[in-house]
């Protein structure tokens, strides 16, 4: 195993991912400018009044959402997608994600402490699930798996993790 | 086994340290009073200040009697057991296996009360107990008793350590000397001064004899501003030094038997007690003032054991490269290897130039647009030069059978950790978009310790290499799975 430099993994994640990374986005964006509008807002009339400029800064506000809608919830998923990948071996898990940093990591099943998995509210909405493997320092997880697979894959998970104990 | 479930309390003395922690904020206002309305007439004068005093240590008297009453601990069914709690009643019970260290402190107040406190660590965060109050022999008793626990047959911790490390006042000296904490006391003496400036202002002024006027101070007499500079420094390095007295003062590292232990300090004595086979890693400090003189500071990492929040334990503040290679040989042999370095590549160098360049450069440049003699900011492009190429030649990986050791700087310190394979958590290897164009990357491994472990990072390596520290965390011979 492990032969070649720094190669994409082989198991992907679910075939829903790249929408739900693009709906996690655009959620994300727009609570975020939604935000940054009501304080505005409420700065505003704390200071007295709409200024002349009102117009101009809510289509500029607009505009911004925008952009950050297209690069968020467009762009960067297509780009971020094909890199979440991970791998089980024998006596490892393999993790690999990110575009701009890509980051290889390698847990071996005997510093698996316990295994967990997540489910966020939007990923329940795609029926998507995160397994989350904890070490003495800290965790890695596999993002965005289909329901059933993360379940399977906790228990496989959980099983080898628990004749491989050992102290620490 | 009747010893076995007696239940104990502490020392009778032991309810003025329960006092005195438990009602210690009682004092804050007193102390924010004095600092904020300047001086400690103000509670005399509205008449508070003593029925306050007395009152508060009324309380906290009954506070402390309270706490003592409720506080029982003993050993039942191979744990250490602790009860506690007032309203609350807490219960902690640590089976004897599962303790990672044994911290005995002196504060002062225990030092007048001659009294010890006790802190029993394991391996998770913040589940610990503490015994603030007892008597010297029944701490060792404890002890004792603990390592007993543990199926450890040896010695007890008084009798004599195979080998021991001390400071000498020389080392003592220059610790404090070269100690980073010069900055920390340089921003309390500049407190000070704020505080005091008037003051010594006018002293200052009238003692050199000239006009003295406040608010024309720093234009009329740049002498003055200087002389009070240098005092500045002069007192912030004195207290530097102090401070570092007072920390490694009687300081002492020594193993016995599968134990080491440690002793530090002056007005507040601390002995930590750490099973070697918890240690994961050790990490060498060499700071800028240090290594030109080719000292640095020994830490040990073990899991869940801090001494302060965020703080590694230091198993010696101030010694020698070659003088840390006994000390580990010594104190903890597993980790005494002989490796060599995996370094970075010829192509990795320019990252390690043009980066803090452009820090450096591009400030510069931008001040130099609005005030033209900023330019002259741009002659030290060549220390950062110097430092980045330093940089490049410090980093290095070395994954041996047993261990790895990973050598990195951050500008102005060098780290050398030794960690052990078995207890690395996590390997990982991080590759930017600009790395990748000229196949490199970044080491990072995690070990064991606090509440989320720590990473040692070797960056820029051949991908090859990096790739390889992820095989060797997983394969049983490491290096026989190279491509």
């Amino acid at each position: 195993m492990l032969r070649e430099p720094l190669r994409d993994l082989t198991d992907q994640p679910s075939a829903r991912a790249l929408e739900y990374l693009r709906a996690a986005a655009a959620l994300r964006t727009v609570v975020r400018w939604a935000l940054a509008l009501v304080l505005g807002v409420a700065i505003a009339l704390i200071a007295g009044g709409a200024s002349n400029w009102a117009l101009e800064i809510i289509v500029g506000a607009l505009g911004l959402l925008l952009l950050s809608m297209i690069w968020f919830a467009g762009v960067l998923p297509t780009l971020v997608v094909r890199f979440y990948r991970h791998e089980i071996h024998d006596d490892a898990v393999l993790i690999q994600r990110g575009f701009f940093t890509r980051r290889h990591a390698v847990v071996p099943f005997a510093r698996v402490q316990s295994v967990s998995m997540n489910r966020g509210f939007v990923e329940r909405r795609f029926g998507l699930g995160t397994v989350v493997l904890q070490t003495a320092a800290g965790n890695e997880s596999i993002p965005m798996l289909d329901d059933g697979v993360a379940d399977e894959l906790r228990v496989r998970l959980t099983e080898r993790a628990r004749w491989s104990i050992d102290d620490i | 086994m009747t010893s076995e479930v007696e239940r104990k309390r502490l020392p009778v003395r032991g309810i003025f340290i329960k006092a005195i922690e438990s009602t210690r904020f009682l004092a804050y206002p007193i102390v924010f009073g004095v600092l904020a309305g300047g001086g400690l007439e103000t509670f005399s004068r509205v008449g508070v200040f003593l029925p306050w005093l007395v009152g508060s240590a009324v309380l906290s008297v009954i506070a402390g009697w309270l706490s003592w009453l409720r506080l029982h601990y003993w050993f039942e069914d191979g744990q250490f057991r602790l009860e506690q709690g007032l309203l609350s009643r807490k219960r902690t019970f640590i089976p004897l296996e599962k303790v990672q260290a044994v911290d005995i402190t002196v504060g002062i107040v225990q030092r007048v009360l001659g009294l010890v406190q006790l802190e029993i660590k394991t391996g998770a965060a913040g589940s610990q107990a503490k015994l603030s109050a007892l008597t010297r022999e029944e701490a060792e008793r404890i002890q004792a008793r603990l390592r007993q626990g543990r199926g450890v047959e040896q010695p007890a911790a008084a009798a004599a350590a195979a080998s021991s490390y001390r400071l000498t006042a020389r080392q003592l000296m220059l610790a404090g000397a070269t100690s980073g904490r010069l900055g920390v006391v340089l921003g309390g003496v500049a407190w000070v001064f704020s505080l005091t400036d008037d003051l010594v202002f006018e002293y200052m002024a009238t003692s050199l004899s000239v006009d003295f006027d406040p608010s024309r101070v720093l234009e009329t007499d740049p002498l003055i501003v200087a002389g009070l500079v240098v005092v500045g420094l002069i007192v912030s390095w004195l207290g530097a030094v102090l401070w570092e007295l007072l920390t490694y003062g009687g300081f002492e590292a020594a193993r016995h038997g599968d134990d080491i232990v440690i002793r530090r300090g002056v007005f507040e004595q601390r002995q930590v007690t750490l099973p070697i086979r918890r240690v994961q890693a050790v990490r060498y400090y060499e700071t800028l003032l240090r290594q030109p003189i080719g000292h640095g500071t020994l830490y040990i990492e073990a899991v869940g054991h801090q001494e302060e929040k965020g703080q590694a334990t230091v198993l010696h503040p101030f010694l020698s490269r070659s003088d840390c290679q006994k000390l580990i040989a010594d104190l903890l042999p597993r980790f005494d290897v002989e490796y060599e370095y995996v370094r970075p590549p010829r192509r990795a160098l320019p990252r390690f130039l043009i980066k803090p360049s452009l820090l450096v450069a591009l400030p510069v440049a931008i001040s130099a647009w609005f005030w033209t003699p900023a330019v002259v900011g741009f002659v030290t492009l060549p220390l950062v030069w110097f430092i980045g190429y330093v940089s490049w030649r410090d980093v290095g990986l070395s994954l041996g059978e047993e261990i790895a050791v990973v050598r990195g700087r951050s500008y102005l310190r060098r780290t050398t950790a030794i960690l052990l394979r078995e207890t690395t958590q996590i390997a990982a290897s991080n590759a930017s978009l600009l790395q990748r164009r000229r196949s490199l990357a970044t080491v990072a491994l995690t070990v064991a310790t606090g509440p989320v472990g720590r990473t040692f990072k070797a960056r820029d390596l051949d991908q090859h290499d990096a790739w390889n520290s992820l095989s060797w965390l997983v394969t049983e011979q490491p290096g026989s799975d190279v491509s």
